[in-house]
């Protein structure tokens, strides 16, 4: 059940705060993460998130279509594995 | 034939009139449609051209049909086998796309020059891509961003990167 729009979405107290420390001093240092249950919002496009899965901080570099959705969906928490294949990466523009 | 590309795995025969069944590797199998011949071996240094006849594309397996493979027992006889099509007939690269076996197995070097590891693995995350560093001393996860990834040089095996403080 999706949750109520009355509330607005959740993020944790302490990342806000991080955000906005990052916002005021000019940093783009990467900021580190446990909470996987944040929502992403727009004042968070352009930073480097490090995501807790559990075990590491995996690097997330949030962009804008990336708004709305929980930082925990960027930070697998399964090891992946598969044969190279055709698959291909892209690396992310600014 | 070392520019063979491993694509998939033939796991049974299916049927009695030599049609294959294949696990693929591939993330876009429509290639395949395209494709009039495959090799198939054991490995790329062994393996023989084969004329494709018809190829069915179902989820992550596919059903092959070979011209010159008639029967369940000449079928039986490629089970285990891989598949291999030449790279020259995979999907064109766009701009900063690199085929994931290009990037496995590159050195990570840092702009002054240290030596951080070898790339061993790539996360696929919603977001961007996560190349697995693996160093003498620590695993360094490198975010496939261009502000952090600063040159790819296959030809080198070199991965030029920028460390972001806080990685």
């Amino acid at each position: 059940m999706a949750r109520s729009v009355k509330k607005g979405p959740h993020v944790d107290e302490k990342l806000i705060a991080k955000i906005r420390k990052a916002e005021a001093t000019g940093s783009r240092t990467v900021i580190k993460t446990w909470s996987r249950r944040s929502t992403v919002t727009p004042e968070a496009v352009g930073y480097t998130f490090a995501v807790h899965n559990g075990r590491k901080f995996i690097p997330v570099y949030v962009t804008e279509d990336m708004v709305g959705h929980k930082f925990g969906e960027f930070s697998p928490t399964r090891t992946f594995y598969s044969h190279a294949g055709d698959r291909k990466t892209k690396l992310k523009k600014r | 034939m070392n520019d063979l590309i491993n694509i998939g795995k033939i796991i049974k025969s299916s049927g009695l009139k030599g049609r294959l069944k294949v696990l693929s590797y591939m993330e876009s199998p429509g290639t395949l449609e395209s494709l009039e011949e495959i090799y198939i071996g054991a490995t790329k240094q062994s393996a023989i051209p084969f004329r494709i006849a018809t190829v069915r594309i179902k989820n992550k397996s596919m059903l092959l049909d070979l011209e010159g493979v008639k029967d369940a027992v000449a079928s039986n006889a490629l089970v285990g086998f891989h598949l291999f099509v030449p790279s020259g007939r995979l999907d064109k690269l766009q701009d900063n796309e690199y085929y994931w076996r290009d990037i496995l197995g590159l050195e990570a070097v840092t702009e002054d020059g240290q030596r951080l590891g070898r790339i061993e693995r790539i996360i696929p995350t919603g977001g961007n891509d996560v190349y697995v560093c693996a160093g003498s001393e620590r695993e360094i996860l490198l975010p496939a961003i261009e502000d952090v990834i600063k040159l790819v040089d296959i030809e080198r095996g070199v991965l030029i990167v920028r460390l972001l403080e806080g990685l």
